[in-house]
């Protein structure tokens, strides 16, 4: 996790930073974010507009915004199905999310409990994301099954 | 040396002593070690995350609380839910049974000419036999839960409710799948079979037709599932494939999704004692997030069916003794607590689905045969149990009640007629003659002491 500031061209450093040499990077557009966070981004090479199953398939790379963070448990809150986030967020090796600190909880049942809950449609299909994907089927525990073998977490702050 | 070697599948229903004390044989002699190393992992790491959950016992309260209304009022939650899942424009289908569900799923996977699927892990799948089912028609059926694709690959029943393959070791499963696999490719640490699988099971994921999961609960204000796992193969299995089919019980509904809020963090720590697992998703399917198109059959649209599943469960929560199973939440926290459990995983002490202390109710129930709870034997009773259980189920209760009912169903022995003359004052009661000479100790004493001067004589 690192803190990052509010600006587009701090997460575009952070993110490439984050990233080094891997490419290619795939971006959700975020739904939460202004657009403008990603924006500068978008035009750095490797950095893919729209992409295909070849493109899914070996991006190493995924970026995300989160509508939420949970303090207690370590989790950031993904939409799945806003644009793209449900296959960028879980393909690549490289997980990274950005979130802003505003969107702080301190508990899941403290989203549950917010008044638009009750409304279908308020965050129809997201997941509780707390760390990369990981197993203990296999003896001792590993770190990188079929989602992301590394999550990282940007606060904008 | 065992003279025969003894197939977890051949002793998985235990339908008398006979078979009960085979099924300990083979857990004491090959699969012992591997669960007591495995379940005091569980549990350290479950007395350190309920520790830290500052509303522990109240959290508790509220998920049983939610338990119990939403049972008394399952008829009306069922109805909701068939709407709410109809409105999301999904497909919603209430079983019977065992064979209803599988037709239904059958029928399904037919009419979409899947010929290659991917499950997430499933009891309840387990319980309705689905696999084999689908495999008689030709489709491919690949699970994988990294546990659940050990167990097929070995072809065993489950022996935990969340960590199936409990019993096998590293090596083990090295040895598993070099002999399955036929591979050379090395494969003698975690990280190595890890790798193989996922390598396996990626080409799997994004070549299946469909994909079947279960539901850890289900909301029938919008048709909602919760599904908490880590291996993030649940959530690949809800998004690649075009065709979502997902089967539960319907004791896992609750009246809407804000009922999910104290299950999420008091299922992790009592299951796997995380705060919370790698993923908790709370979908309604058909995602709206486009297919994209792996498989290369060109554009597909979502759809999703929602299968709910009776199987015994509505006899069982007429049952005024044993409808508590129903409020399960299939954690297993009293599966890793249990000192017997600890000993011998859930091949010795379970059935061919469901294993521990609360898994002889929910075989009985969803088999509907009463001899098939015989492995509650097991269950000394101790009540360790019982405060870990994150919605206070009083299992060694069910398990008295179903070795009462047992013990009714089979006619009294010879010698325990004998024994119950010579010791008892009571009325005949159903037992064997060992556990009438043991509930009548004293009586037998007196019986040793009369005697003693014969015997010294001798």
């Amino acid at each position: 996790m690192e803190l990052v500031a509010r600006s587009p061209e701090a997460v575009r450093d952070a993110v490439l930073a984050r990233a080094s040499a891997k490419r290619p990077i795939l971006i959700a557009e975020p739904r939460y974010l202004s657009p403008d966070y990603f924006r500068p981004l978008r035009s750095e090479e490797g950095v893919l507009r729209n992409p295909n199953a070849a493109d899914y398939r070996s991006a190493p790379v995924g970026v995300t915004e989160a509508f939420a963070a949970v303090a207690r448990t370590g989790s950031v809150c993904v939409d799945i199905d806003a644009d793209i986030a449900g296959y960028v967020s879980l393909l690549p090796h490289l997980h990274i999310v950005v979130v802003d600190i505003d969107r702080l909880v301190f508990r899941p049942a403290d989203l549950f409990r917010l008044e638009q809950f009750a409304r279908p449609t308020y965050h129809r299909n997201f997941v509780f994301i707390s760390g990369p994907s990981a197993t203990a089927d296999m003896g001792p525990l590993v770190r990188g099954v079929h989602g992301p073998h590394e999550l990282h977490i940007m606060v904008l702050c | 040396m065992p003279k025969q070697v003894t197939s977890p599948r051949e002793i998985a229903a235990k339908e008398s002593r006979a078979i009960l004390r085979r099924a300990i044989r083979l857990a004491l002699d090959t699969e012992s070690a591997a669960v007591r190393r495995n379940t005091r992992s569980f549990n350290l790491n479950r007395y350190r995350a309920t520790a830290a959950l500052p509303d522990y016992d109240a959290l508790k309260d509220e998920a049983r609380r939610i338990k119990e209304h939403a049972l008394v009022n399952r008829k009306a939650l069922i109805q909701r839910l068939s709407e709410s899942v109809t409105r999301n424009g999904g497909h919603f289908f209430f079983a019977r049974d065992a064979q209803e569900a599988r037709q239904y799923i059958q029928d399904v996977c037919k009419r979409h000419r899947v010929r290659s699927l991917v499950k997430g892990k499933s009891m309840t799948s387990e319980e309705i036999h689905l696999n084999g089912a689908l495999q008689r028609d030709g489709i491919r059926v690949v699970e994988t839960d990294l546990a659940e694709f050990i167990l097929q690959a070995a072809d065993e029943q489950p022996s935990h409710i969340i960590a199936p393959a409990i019993h096998y070791s590293r090596e083990r499963i090295t040895a598993l799948f070099r002999r399955k696999f036929q591979t050379d490719l090395p494969l003698d640490t975690g990280e190595n079979l890890t790798r193989f699988a996922r390598e396996r099971l990626r080409k799997d994921f994004l070549a299946a037709d469909a994909g079947i999961t279960g539901a850890n609960l289900v909301s029938a204000d919008c048709g909602s599932l919760l599904l908490v796992e880590s291996e993030a193969n649940i959530r690949l299995t809800c998004i690649a494939p075009p065709l979502h089919i997902a089967l539960s019980g319907f004791e896992k509904i609750v009246p809407s999704r804000r009922e999910f809020a104290p299950f999420i963090e008091l299922l992790a720590a009592s299951a796997t004692g995380q705060p919370l697992t790698s993923y908790t998703s709370v979908i309604r399917p058909p995602l709206a997030v486009p297919v994209v198109d792996f498989r290369g059959a060109g554009p597909a649209t979502r759809e999703f069916h929602l299968v709910i599943l009776d199987n015994g469960r509505e006899a069982l929560a007429q049952d005024a003794q044993l409808k508590e199973a129903l409020y399960c939440i299939r954690c297993s926290a009293c599966l890793n607590s249990c000192a017997n459990f600890q000993v011998l995983g859930g091949h010795g002490f379970g059935g061919a689905t469901y294993s521990g202390g609360i898994g002889a109710t929910w075989e009985a129930a969803t088999t509907g045969q009463l001899k098939l709870a015989r492995f509650s034997d097991l269950c000394t009773g101790c009540s360790r149990c019982v405060p870990q259980c994150p919605v206070r189920i009083d299992i060694p209760g069910l398990n008295v009640e179903l070795r009462s009912r047992l013990n009714q169903s089979v006619p009294l022995s010879l010698a325990a007629r004998a024994m119950h003359l010579l010791l008892s004052a009571s009325p005949l009661e159903h037992a064997s003659a060992q556990q009438i000479f043991f509930a009548h100790y004293d009586r037998a004493a007196r019986w040793g002491t009369l005697f003693a001067p014969l015997s010294n004589f001798f």
